[in-house]
């Protein structure tokens, strides 16, 4: 449709299509998509034009809307370093103001945003998914986080205290 | 198709969720996950168990569960970092006077060699364990640490509230831990060892020091990284003819291939009076009484120290050694005439591949009119030469800061040599620099005020901190000298 333009566009601004598991295409600035390394390898591989859509099969539409929506507000990010691996894991789980609106979802979809967050291999995206769900852990009995979680307890009693009774040595610090 | 739960998501995402976690709580609150169920057990050990950390009060129960847990377990053991420190009984000073061992209570013997047992006779309850606990660990490191590739050991102390020469001159006894422990120690370091660090705040018990020196010799071998602090460190730890032994072995040829980093610090225990002096640690040498003339004895060591690495050195022992240093502590005297209460002490740091000798003056931030000091208190040192600005601290965090931070410590207390921070090792987050231990003077005007509101009536005012007392004048004796490395023997 808008072939003809295409060397007047900011090639960052030019329109790409992705086509997500549940046969929805959605169109999208290529700078936003580019977040995703998978994406921007895939369209670097694929040569400059990209006109063809992008299927992505592990991701519904869902889901894809709501990566894009993170990757739209964080467009502008500097890309990740190569220190970024050790520095941000440094950090606390320490989350900014737009992000934990962002992950105000239900339990699904948030560990759907993670899972698609790492499969399209969204590094930033993936932390402050990982953050959220470590945050919810964080403070929290066993019991409480078996119930948050549904996680079956697969320890007997005994083997509970003992687990207990190995870690004594560790400090409250 | 299976809906996204916690329960499903793949093991890296597991893992990188539980290790923000661990990295954000505390290590007790970190146990929690782990009782959750045995995929989170299976991740959480391996976060837990890689790098541990124990004090005083925590060693008695790593020892059982290290002698207890399961090969698995032990085997992720990468380091072991453990903090003893003794807790010396209280002095009349502190409305105490309780001997360590009272009247009419009996000391029941339990496992461990007749020698141990005797010291232990001597000790408060709390360090009784604590000793015990590390020889219990001795006995079983080097079967259940076969993958140990950074051990650190350190003591420091924080003596009763006040100190004179008659109370001091007890406590050293109290409070020291039996070279022959040490020994122990350092000869279960399994092989896989690569970096160690040994730092009894000068507190071991003399007695077979050769012998000490030897084993840290014999480790050399195996060594990337070295830190020593001992008072009774000798030439014999890189030469072994300086002290004839029977042992035949020791005479052999000394050569640490890997080594990279060597850092010996030789300081007298710096908290007898206002500093102690070499004379000090003779007395605990010889038992004799304490004088305080016998200051050229610590330099005789110094020069012997420094002589037998230089040989080294030129022996080729260390053929990629990057850093090789020796750390030693004096007092000024002339400046002691001048101002009586604000000794100054020089922390001396010898760099045998920059070929200096610095000389960086510290002083204790003192109480009006006592000349009596609290160890663990705060000093302040003038590291810096283009940079009259003093740096404070408690002694040991300016000891590292003068000896480079070559050690760094992690956020749980953890030990390692500051390169392996670049390594690929970091690369898990494990560290964080820690230097809390080190503040600029608004940092100290903070913690001086916390100090105030603690100790009302110790401290004069607030402005002994903020003005006089604690500014440097501006004279030569509190620059920092950096001059080449001569050595000479000291004149006695």
């Amino acid at each position: 449709m808008a072939a003809a333009s295409t060397s007047a566009v900011d090639p960052a601004k030019k329109m790409i299509m992705l086509t997500t598991s549940d046969n929805i295409d959605i169109k999208v600035e290529r700078e936003v998509a580019e977040r995703s390394i998978l994406i921007k390898n895939l369209l670097e591989d694929l040569g400059s034009e990209g006109d063809e859509p992008i299927p992505i099969p592990n991701v519904n539409e869902a889901v894809m809307k709501k990566v894009l929506e993170w990757c739209e507000q964080h467009r502008k990010d500097p890309p990740a370093t190569q220190d970024d691996d050790s520095d941000s894991r440094k950090k606390s789980t320490d989350i900014d103001e737009w992000d934990q609106k962002f992950m105000q979802v239900d339990q699904e979809m948030l560990f759907e945003i993670i899972l698609a967050a790492n499969y399209l291999d969204i590094k930033a995206l993936l932390d402050v998914g990982c953050k959220t769900v470590a945050n919810m852990i964080k403070g929290k009995s066993p019991d409480e986080i078996r119930k948050t979680f549904n996680i079956q307890n697969d320890f007997t009693p005994e083997e509970e205290d003992q687990i207990r009774r190995e870690n004594e040595w560790a400090e409250d610090r | 198709m299976i809906s996204a739960t916690l329960d499903t998501v793949i093991p890296e995402i597991l893992l990188q969720i539980l290790q923000y976690i661990y990295n954000s709580s505390t290590a007790k609150e970190f146990v929690n996950t782990l009782v959750v169920c045995r995929r989170w057990k299976q991740f959480g050990y391996a976060l837990l168990w890689t790098n541990i950390f124990v004090t005083s009060k925590t060693i008695q129960s790593f020892t059982n569960s290290l002698a207890d847990t399961d090969e698995g377990t032990c085997k992720l053991i990468r380091s072991l970092s453990i903090q003893l420190d003794p807790v010396p009984p209280k002095t009349t000073w502190d409305r105490g006077g309780a001997l360590p061992l009272l009247w009419g209570e009996s000391y029941i013997l339990d496992e461990g060699p007749e020698w141990l047992s005797d010291f232990l006779k001597e000790q408060t309850e709390g360090w009784r364990t604590a000793v015990r606990s590390l020889w219990k660990l001795s006995t079983v490191m080097r079967s259940r640490l076969s993958r140990l590739t950074t051990f650190s050991f350190r003591m420091e102390i924080h003596p009763p509230a006040f100190l004179n020469h008659r109370s001091a001159s007890r406590l050293p006894q109290l409070m020291t831990i039996p070279s022959r422990l040490l020994q122990q120690v350092l000869l279960a370091l399994p092989p896989s060892c690569t970096s160690l660090e040994f730092d009894t705040c000068a507190l071991e018990a003399h007695g077979g020091t050769e012998r000490l020196c030897s084993t840290v010799r014999g480790l050399l071998p195996q060594l990337h990284h070295l830190r020593l602090r001992l008072s009774h460190v000798c030439p014999n730890i890189v030469s072994p003819e300086y002290f004839c032994s029977s042992d035949s072995s020791s005479s052999s040829e000394l050569v640490a291939p890997q080594l990279q980093t060597l850092t010996i610090n030789i300081r007298p225990l710096p908290w007898i009076g206002p500093i102690v002096r070499s004379a000090a640690v003779e007395c605990l040498l010889n038992g004799s009484p304490y004088e305080q003339s016998n200051e050229p004895s610590n330099l005789a060591h110094q020069t012997m120290m420094l002589l037998a690495l230089q040989g080294a050195m030129k022996n080729k022992c260390f053929p990629n050694i990057e850093k090789i240093q020796l750390v030693n502590m004096a007092t000024s005297p002339s400046t002691v005439r001048q101002h009586p209460h604000s000794q100054l002490i020089l922390l001396k740091l010898f760099d045998f591949i920059a070929n200096t000798a610095t000389c960086i003056p510290l002083q204790p931030v003192f109480r009006r009119g006592v000349n009596l000091l609290r160890a663990g208190e705060v000093f302040q040192a003038f590291p810096d030469r283009e940079n009259p600005e003093p740096r404070f601290g408690r002694l040991a965090a300016l000891e590292q800061m003068v000896e480079g931070d070559i050690w760094i410590t992690s956020r749980r207390g953890s030990r390692f040599p500051a390169s392996f921070e670049t390594s690929s090792f970091a690369r898990h987050a494990r560290f964080e620099r820690a230097h809390s231990g080190i503040c600029d003077e608004k940092g100290m005007a903070e913690a001086g005020l916390s100090l105030i509101g603690q100790e009302r009536g110790h401290w004069t005012t607030p402005s002994i901190l903020l003005g006089l007392g604690i500014r440097p004048s501006v004279s030569p004796t509190l620059m920092v000298t950096v001059e080449p490395l001569a050595i000479s023997c000291p004149s006695l």
